[in-house]
């Protein structure tokens, strides 16, 4: 009872001499796994969608701000 | 640890990669309320007394419409335990399994700042504020708090879906005048009949989710005259525009009739014993048992009123159909 509370515990990764990245090694991290074809079909919808998004909130942002330059220059004139 | 088992490993711990559409995701943003929204924001902002350039109008408008899809999108992450139960919300992307529930957060969270962000670029900050309030409002206040504690959850919750007029309004004028509060009370007025009247007849899937709508709470007498009381109390407030000069003769026809047939249905589901029946086994929103059919016709027609009421305002300040009632200045 005492050594528990006495004796501080020994962190998992203090005996590690790479801070525990070997460990990562053998775990299901996903970089072997490979694609069904369903999977990656709507994988690549998925994309373009996101790209159709981002080029149309490109696209916004460009335009208000083409529209409030001609508002601030015809009010300065 | 081989491919195999790391890969089966991979997939048990939901790391399978998704096979969601981009329909999955866009269904997310409950587009069918989205229209709505657009509907009477678009009828707040044409019936403001300024001039707008119509550029950045439809870009504040969609930012408003991806705001309330956003809030939907959240709303449908928090409540998954809840739609997984109900026929009517079964198939909904998250319940349905094809949307996973942290990334419905993701797209609410991201939808929502970036709809904010062009709201006050687009509009203003006020606009952009009261958009940020409701996303809010629905998400925290409605979804987290409100839904599954009270039978006010949508009284209250109400006026998140009553900001649109107003956010329209805010955004050709920039500021929050009398007219705009009162578009934002018809739709706040508006909400709980619409809602109960739904409620009344599928009283029985929001029980089996423990939601406390009124008829599972109060029961579906109490239900029938709280509706009739809150109809009596908008149909009456639906005339406000008239007195400020907001709506003309068009509109207050438009308020006059639609308001007496809203009555008349209201009337009809009070006398009814509509929601004691139990409720309606379908999935279909208007799938009924025979003692329900008034509450389903004053669901079905109070989004037609509502819609009517606010495409009078349209006709009259954007196609020039208004005549000032006499006596009233506009």
């Amino acid at each position: 009872m005492s050594n528990e509370t006495d004796t501080p515990k020994e962190h998992p990764m203090a005996a590690d001499d790479n801070f525990g990245f070997h460990h990562r090694e053998g775990l299901p991290t996903g970089e072997n796994y490979k694609l069904t074809p369903e999977e990656e079909a709507a994988r690549k919808k998925r994309n373009v969608a996101i790209a159709w998004s981002l080029l149309g909130f490109m696209a916004i942002v460009f335009t208000v701000t083409v529209v409030r330059i001609g508002q601030n220059s015809a009010g300065a004139l | 640890m081989n491919q195999s088992t790391n890969d089966s490993v991979h997939r048990a711990e939901g790391g399978a990669v998704s096979t969601a559409s981009p329909r999955d995701y866009f269904d997310l943003l409950k587009p069918r309320v989205m229209t709505l929204v657009v509907f009477t924001a678009f009828a707040g902002l044409i019936a403001a007394p300024v001039d707008v350039d119509p550029l950045l109008a439809f870009i504040s408008i969609a930012a408003l419409a991806v705001g309330a899809g956003a809030a939907g999108a959240l709303n449908m992450a928090y409540d998954a335990d809840i739609d997984a139960t109900m026929k009517r919300t079964q198939k909904r992307p998250v319940p349905r399994g094809a949307v996973s529930v942290s990334d419905a957060y993701g797209m609410g969270i991201v939808a929502s700042i970036l709809s904010v962000l062009v709201m006050a670029l687009a509009a203003n900050y006020l606009a952009a504020g009261l958009l940020a309030f409701s996303i809010f409002f629905y998400a925290v206040i409605y979804t987290v708090i409100l839904k599954r504690t009270t039978p006010q959850n949508i009284v209250i919750g109400g006026a998140a879906g009553a900001f649109p007029p107003m956010i329209g309004w805010v955004i050709a004028t920039g500021e929050i005048s009398l007219d705009a509060v009162i578009l934002f009370m018809i739709i706040f007025l508006w909400t709980p009949p619409h809602s109960w009247a739904l409620a009344l007849y599928k009283s029985g899937d929001y029980a089996a989710a423990g939601v406390p709508m009124m008829p599972v709470a109060k029961g579906a007498k109490s239900t029938r005259l709280q509706i009739l009381l809150y109809s009596i109390v908008m149909v009456i407030f639906a005339g406000a525009p008239v007195l400020t000069g907001l709506g003309g003769v068009v509109y207050g026809v438009t308020a006059l009739g639609g308001g007496a047939l809203f009555m008349l249905l209201a009337w009809r589901i009070f006398r009814s014993r509509a929601g004691e029946a139990g409720s309606a086994e379908e999935a279909d929103l208007y799938a009924v048992r025979a003692g329900d059919k008034a509450a389903r016709d004053l669901f079905a027609y109070s989004i037609g009123y509502l819609a009517v009421l606010f495409a009078a305002l349209i006709a009259e300040h954007a196609f020039g159909a208004y005549i000032s009632v006499p006596g009233v200045s506009a």
